[in-house]
């Protein structure tokens, strides 16, 4: 009876504190998308210099999210905040298919670190908005998405300036999450 | 010591540990039984039917069945995702393939694109569970027909029973013979997931081939 009080009680009140790290090359839409969940509006932002951290709560998960500068003398310092990361949110410009190249390398080097071996993936192939801009399968195909097998991992094709499809990834994120991840 | 602990450890645990692979083309159902899969066989329940968004990506489920770990792998099977498929093929133990038995128009591409996994080379000597889904829905079609239209299929997998003729006959063949099992399913509820998962569980444990572990 015990444990079916407290099972119960936390299903109905419990909160779960989830560390998110949005990541990806500069004027992929990263900081766009973080106050596109935090306040719903489309924000006019400057290149990130460092990090925004936001702190919604989804689900009955809060999520803190944390939106690091994606400039290419920014990136090594990723490294600093892989511990302690629930999921990653890697955001990639649809329409920009010359650097699909550089974007799947810094991917690949961030997946291989340790601390996120099997940390859930979640891709928004962003700037759907856009002429011309890359499907899901597409994206995919450019970062080499196929070759992970280790981790649970899912693309979304969104558009940060109308919203669409950022809260479709949400709620994969949730289920992932409420299921144990990838591990 | 501690490097030969480890190998020791992995060694015990990867034993007892199989990969499945779950693919069919889109909208068959491939989603909604891992998450059944899940509700049935881990702590925590699957996501309902109706919160299942088209699969982009790759959708694990870690499971213990009694003494063995099984682990699914569900990928997506939109037209252009179909070309990921044979990048795991080298790392599983098995195969589910998910057919929508009320998709009548595709029926034939489904069994093509069936043919097209079980002849890869790398799936040689891999049981293929065959899942008939949805076969709650009134327009769907009966176990006989589809064993029917998927026959050629089955047929080259050299169909294994339990008939000492054809038994004999398949042993002294120099065909490979693949363990086949058609199931009727619906995913929604979880009809027809435990038999057919019984059935794996009992071909795995006979006789699953070794794979090389990859960096994975």
């Amino acid at each position: 009876m015990g444990n079916l009080f407290s099972s119960v009680f936390f299903k109905l009140f419990g909160n779960k504190d989830v560390r998110i790290l949005i990541l990806g090359l500069d004027s992929a839409g990263k900081t766009t998308i973080l106050y596109k969940l935090q306040c719903g509006e489309v924000l006019t932002t400057i290149p990130t210099i460092g990090f925004n951290v936001e702190s919604i709560t989804y689900k009955n998960i809060r999520f803190f999210l944390w939106d690091l500068g994606g400039q290419s003398a920014i990136r090594p310092y990723w490294r600093c905040y892989y511990p302690n990361t629930n999921a990653i949110i890697y955001v990639v410009d649809s329409s920009d298919p010359d650097r699909l190249g550089i974007a799947n390398e810094e991917l690949v080097a961030m997946l291989s670190e340790e601390e996120l071996r099997t940390t859930p993936l979640l891709v928004f192939a962003n700037k759907q908005d856009l002429p011309g801009a890359l499907s899901d399968a597409q994206v995919s195909e450019g970062l080499k998405l196929s070759s992970l097998k280790n981790r649970q991992w899912a693309i979304f094709k969104t558009s940060a300036i109308n919203g669409v499809g950022i809260y479709e990834g949400l709620d994969w994120l949730v289920n992932v999450i409420s299921g144990g991840g990838g591990s | 010591m501690y490097s030969l602990f480890v190998g020791l450890w992995k060694y015990l645990f990867s034993k007892n540990e199989y990969f499945i692979l779950i693919l069919g083309l889109d909208n068959s159902g491939k989603t909604t039984l891992l998450e059944q899969i899940k509700t049935k066989y881990t702590k925590i329940p699957g996501l309902p039917p109706h919160k299942i968004v088209p699969t982009v990506g790759l959708n694990i489920a870690r499971t213990q069945f009694q003494d063995i770990k099984l682990i699914y792998w569900d990928l997506g099977g939109q037209t252009q995702l179909r070309t990921i498929w044979n990048k795991f093929f080298s790392d599983v133990h098995a195969i589910i393939y998910v057919v929508d038995s009320s998709d009548k128009e595709r029926f034939n591409e489904s069994k093509d694109e069936l043919e097209i996994v079980i002849n890869d080379s790398k799936l040689k000597d891999v049981p293929l569970l065959l899942f008939f889904n949805k076969q709650d829905l009134p327009d769907s079609e009966t176990i006989e027909y589809l064993s029917s239209v998927f026959k050629s299929v089955i047929q080259s997998c050299q169909l294994s029973n339990s008939t000492d003729q054809l038994s004999s006959l398949s042993s002294s063949s120099p065909i490979t013979t693949r363990n086949v099992q058609l199931q009727p399913l619906i995913a929604c509820k979880g009809e027809g997931l435990e038999q057919g998962i019984n059935w794996l569980s009992d071909c795995l444990r006979k006789n699953a081939r070794t794979i090389e572990k990859s960096d994975f």
